[in-house]
């Protein structure tokens, strides 16, 4: 049952890192895109990375007396850096691809094979309110991938 | 002159010796993906199959000789594997390594650092891996 593992907030996470990570490799090279924190002190992984995940679902009623909820999620997008200056292109690049719209897609699991997840474009996905873009400073004593942080953090609303 | 890139029949024959080798389990696994798997999180899970055995050549490493051989090694518990090249992949690929009745870290969740390999002459590698304290 797709409908129950893919809500609509879900589907905007994974649309919002998808779009992401397409700007990214388009024309960065070697910015790893990941969902979770979990992902990002990983051994494994190394910087720079972005995370793009929810904070808060925020969803309102469509009208007064409705039932119809407009989802109206807060993004954080984190930038892990290697370095000042990487920290401030990065995130000059990221809101400037934001400041479009982007596709906003219902994602399945390829038919066959779990490992992989399928969207179809089924709207768009518009900023409405920045609410920071600005560095993350953790003073002198921080873990490595600490040290070149940034935060954006967006409200963004699916078009109905 | 010898040929190093050859193996010597005489360490076959005590490798297939019952007094001189040991049974090592090596374990691999396959992953599973479930509904909720996400390719950003990578949240798939590890199905452990059954073991493969094979044999060696096993002995106990003193940790002088750790501490003088093989910086940054840990003491105690660690164990000298000899035996046939052709199984270093199990080694590099495996996620769960017992001896006897205690298990050892792998390659994968401790490349380098907790498990070393090492090609050796005559057909050989030496793995030295050391004691995990959970199975």
């Amino acid at each position: 049952m797709a409908s129950v593992y893919f809500s609509v907030f879900r589907n905007m996470e994974l649309s919002l890192l998808e779009y992401l990570q397409t700007q990214l490799n388009a024309s960065w090279t070697g910015i790893t895109t990941v969902k979770t924190f979990k992902n990002v002190y990983s051994k494994n992984v190394s910087v720079p990375i972005v995370t793009a995940r929810m904070l808060d679902l925020g969803p309102e009623t469509l009208e007064i007396g409705a039932t119809t909820l407009d989802p109206k999620p807060l993004f954080s997008i984190d930038i892990f850096a290697i370095s000042q200056a990487q920290r401030l292109d990065l995130a000059a690049f990221l809101t400037d691809k934001l400041k479009d719209s982007f596709d906003y897609q219902t994602y399945a699991h390829a038919s066959g094979d779990k490992s992989t997840i399928e969207g179809t474009v089924a709207g768009k996905l518009k900023v409405i309110t920045w609410i920071t873009n600005a560095p993350l400073d953790f003073g002198e004593q921080v873990e490595v991938k600490d040290r070149y942080r940034h935060n954006i953090s967006i409200q963004i609303r699916k078009s109905t | 002159m010898v040929n190093i890139n050859k193996s010597l029949p005489n360490i076959k024959k005590i490798l297939r010796d019952s007094n001189y080798r040991t049974k090592i389990y090596v374990s691999f696994a396959s992953k599973a993906y479930g509904d909720d798997y996400d390719p950003f999180e990578g949240n798939s899970t590890d199905t452990i199959l059954n073991h493969k055995t094979i044999y060696g050549i096993v002995s106990d490493i003193t940790p002088e000789s750790l501490a003088w051989k093989q910086y940054g090694q840990k003491a105690q518990g660690a164990k000298e594997i000899l035996c046939e090249s052709k199984y270093i992949n199990y080694f590099e690929q495996s996620i769960k390594i017992k001896i006897g009745t205690k298990y050892y870290t792998t390659f994968r969740d401790a490349a380098s650092s907790r498990c070393l390999i090492t090609e050796r002459a005559m057909g050989m590698i030496r793995v030295i891996v050391q004691q995990k304290d959970e199975a």
